[in-house]
Formats: structure tokens, C-alpha cells, sequence
């Protein structure tokens, strides 16, 4: 049976599930004390729970999106959306850290896989219209920005009003919606009847033979490395200098704000301008950004101008990143190979993360962070020039 | 490419617009709301989605 319907419903859809998803998966970190006191946990409990979960999400991604390719996204997030909220309803009852690895880490994270907002794009890719597909995932990417800053203060109310069990039962309530908004996404589009027959197996292969492709993961990869650097070490990098917790507050804000500006915008400019460039410009902006931030001598006006600009380049990664698998590889295999670029990123953030912690222990700053990522900035601008913006030689449509 | 589906530019600033506000205004809500002892590490840690 075909499904009828409009971009408008598909878009929508696809842009409540990034809310929701986000929002939730956002929330989760109000609930490490308050969840962690009520069950006698200690915090190194609950961080092993997060780490499974973040862990088997970006290993999940791939086959997330191979099932998606295969089957249609509709049923993966549908599936994606169950396994989340049981996840979430399942930790809210789990009583020892056995049970909390397996609620909160094993089936939240295979659930984020299935509902995250990689397969809203793998599916915006094959159901939307060309002309409009860049712009759909600057706004999903935009919505999602949204819905993290959306439930946290509304985890935040059902926390102090009901507690940390109940709290986490209501949130895990508007996951539920995801299966049904899932519906609007089923199907597989229109646009692979004219793309070559690629099997999984040859279009992993294919793709990692694919230059361009490589260099896009490495690119990502970077993008990962910043966002997992400056999430972590970016606050105690401010009490360092002696600013307050507030000052971090409203830079979040500010972040938040230029994200959703920035991710739209790219979303829009990948759909008219060379998305390798883009992209080329987007991480040479962070390293001039990056640089600026360590030489300027750093007052709270300067922080906040930090935040509004590294929002603006936070996540304006994704559109032309995305679009760029669908450039060389069309849509058929588009969330598997997004997956791949996607784990490289979250590989990319467990370093950031890990090696902020190391090189501050070893030489008592973070300078050394700072320089790297201004290097690795340098590095990915560089690395998107020579990509090839057309469809890879042998996944080029038939002209039957 | 797709002249028939080229929007406006007043539609994109509308959307930006809701989009902007609503995001800003629950950050501004938090940032209000944020007890004293709050760590700022866990409010960083809403930054992004893919986090």
C-alpha cells in the first residue's frame, strides 16, 4: 500500500520526534543525583549505566540505519520509540546497578538508536522532495536543539513535584508519541527506483573505498572531538578562570539560541550552495573562534559572545554532513552510511572528552585541548576541500 | 533546483523566529532557575543532541 501524503506531515512528524528524543535523552542527566540517592547508587553507578548507553547508541547507529534502508524508517523508530521507553520506564523501577546497566544503559541506548534523530534524516532523505531535503534537516536538527532546552525545565518540574521514579515514568510517556508520529515516516520514497542495486555488504564496502566518503568521516569525526571537549571541559575550564556557574547558564542559552540559527541556516544554504565548502568554512570558523577564545583575554562578555558563536557553528555540521552521503551515495543506503560517519563522530567525542581529562591532569590546563582543537579545526577545513560533491561512479542513478 | 518550493525569506526569519524564542526562553528559564550550587557541567551536558 502507498502512502499518501504531504512533505509538510512528513516534516512535522519527523521534527516532534527530534524534540521528544532529544528532549529526553537531555533530561536524562537532572536525574543522576536525585535517582542515584533514592536507589543508594553511587555516581560511578549511574555514569558506567550512560556510558552503555552512549556507547551501544553509536554502535547501534549503523544497523539502526541498515534496518531503516531495508525496511523503511517508520518501523525502525517505531521499534526505536518502544525500546526507549521501556528503557526509561524500567530504570525508574530498577533497584541495583545490574538492572539500571541494562534499563537505562542497554535498552535506552539501542532505543536512541532506533529513534534518533539519524534515522529522521535517513527517512526525511528518501521522502522528501530533493529541492527541500537540506532545509527539513536544518529544521529537524534545529527542532531537536529545541526540545533539549524544552524538557529540561519540565523534567526539572515533574522532579521536584513527583520525584525521581515518577519523573522519569512521565517523561519516558512522551516518548510513547514517537510510534505514532513514526507513521507519517514509513515507507521507503520514491527516489531509489532509479538508483543502482547495491547489496549492504557492497555498499559498506563501495563507501569505504570512497575517498570522499573517508574524508567526510574524518571531518566529522573532528566535529565530535570539539562538542565532546567543549560539553565536558568547557565549564570547569570557566570556574578555572573564576566565573560563576551563572555565566555558564546563560552562555548555554545563548548556544542554544545560535544553534537553532545556525543549524537552519546551513540547512538552507546546503540545499543551494556546495555543502563541501560549507562544511570547509564551518570548521575553519571554529578554529578562528577557537583561537580568538584562548589569545583574547577572556571576560564574561567574551564568554558570551563564545557561546553565540560556537552555537552558530555547533550543529550546522549535520545538514551539509548528511547531505553530502546522499550527494555520493543516493538515498538507498543513505542511514547506514550516515551511521558510520555518525560513529566516527561519537568516537571522535569519547576522545575529546577522555583526553581533555588526561592532558589537564598532565600539565594542570587545557591549552594544549585548545591548540589541538584548533589544529584538528584547521585539519577538517582542509580535509572537505578535495571532496568530490557528485554521485560516487558506481552508485550513479540508471539512465534506463 | 527547485524554484517552485523556494520560500520566502520572511517564512525562513518566522521560523527562526519561533524556533529562537522558544529554545532561548526555556534556556533563559533554566539559567534563571539554576539553584546556586547547580554545576555548571550538567548544564553543558544539554548542549547537543548528539551528546
Amino acid at each position: 500500500m502507498t502512502l499518501r501524503r504531504s512533505t509538510t506531515v512528513v516534516v512535522v512528524a519527523g521534527c516532534l520526534i527530534a524534540v521528544v528524543t532529544y528532549g529526553m535523552r537531555a533530561s536524562l542527566g537532572l536525574f543522576t543525583q536525585p535517582l542515584s540517592d533514592l536507589r543508594g547508587w553511587d555516581r560511578e553507578t549511574f555514569a558506567f549505566a550512560i556510558a552503555i548507553q552512549n556507547l551501544l547508541w553509536g554502535i547501534g547507529q549503523p544497523f539502526a540505519g541498515a534496518i531503516a534502508d531495508r525496511y523503511g524508517s517508520g518501523r525502525v523508530l517505531a521499534g526505536g520509540g518502544v525500546l526507549y521507553v521501556a528503557g526509561g520506564v524500567l530504570m525508574a523501577s530498577s533497584t541495583s546497578g545490574a538492572a539500571l546497566t541494562l534499563s537505562g544503559g542497554v535498552l535506552l541506548g539501542l532505543g536512541l538508536s532506533g529513534a534518533s534523530f539519524l534515522v529522521v534524516i535517513a527517512a526525511f532523505s528518501r521522502l522528501v522532495p530533493p529541492d527541500r531535503r537540506s532545509w527539513a534537516i536544518g529544521l529537524a536538527t534545529a527542532a531537536g536543539s529545541l526540545g533539549q532546552f524544552l524538557f529540561a525545565p519540565l523534567g526539572q518540574a515533574f522532579l521536584s513535584e513527583y520525584g525521581a521514579a515518577t519523573a522519569l515514568v512521565l517523561l519516558s510517556g512522551f516518548v510513547a508519541l514517537v510510534p505514532l508520529l513514526a507513521i507519517a515516516l514509513t515507507g521507503r520514497g520514491d527516489d531509489v527506483s532509479d538508483e543502482p542495486e547495491v547489496s549492504t555488504v557492497a555498499g559498506i564496502r563501495g563507501a569505504l573505498a570512497h575517498p570522499s566518503y573517508l574524508m567526510l568521516t574524518c571531518g566529522f569525526f573532528v566535529c565530535g572531538f570539539h562538542i565532546g571537549f567543549i560539553t565536558t571541559h568547557l565549564p570547569p575550564y570557566l570556574t578555572d578562570l573564576g566565573f560563576s556557574g551563572s555565566l555558564a547558564a546563560w552562555s548555554l542559552a545563548l548556544i542554544g539560541l545560535f544553534n537553532v540559527i545556525g543549524a537552519y541556516t546551513a540547512g538552507v544554504l546546503a540545499g543551494t550552495r556546495s555543502q563541501r565548502l560549507l562544511l570547509s568554512g564551518i570548521y575553519a570558523g571554529r578554529a578562528v573562534l577557537f583561537a580568538l577564545f584562548l589569545i583574547v583575554p577572556t571576560t564574561p562578555a567574551v564568554v558570551l559572545l563564545f557561546g553565540a558563536g560556537i552555537g552558530l557553528l555547533w550543529l550546522s555540521t549535520v545538514p551539509p554532513t548528511s547531505g553530502l552521503v546522499a550527494v555520493m551515495f543516493g538515498t538507498r543506503h543513505v542511514g547506514m552510511l550516515f551511521g558510520f560517519v555518525f560513529l566516527s563522530h561519537q568516537i571522535g567525542a569519547f576522545l575529546g572528552v577522555w583526553l581533555g581529562g588526561v592532558v589537564y591532569e598532565a600539565t594542570g590546563a587545557y591549552d594544549l585541548m585548545w591548540w589541538l582543537s584548533i589544529a584538528l579545526a584547521l585539519a577538517a577545513a582542509a580535509v572537505h576541500l578535495p571532496i568530490l560533491e557528485r554521485r560516487a561512479p558506481e552508485w550513479a542513478p540508471s539512465t534506463a | 533546483m527547485g524554484a517552485e518550493h523556494r520560500m520566502k525569506l520572511r517564512t525562513h526569519l518566522l521560523i527562526v523566529l519561533v524556533l529562537g524564542v522558544l529554545t532561548f526562553g526555556s534556556a533563559a528559564l533554566q539559567a534563571a532557575a539554576a539553584a546556586p550550587d547547580s554545576t555548571a557541567n550538567s548544564t553543558f551536558r544539554l548542549v547537543c543532541p548528539l551528546h
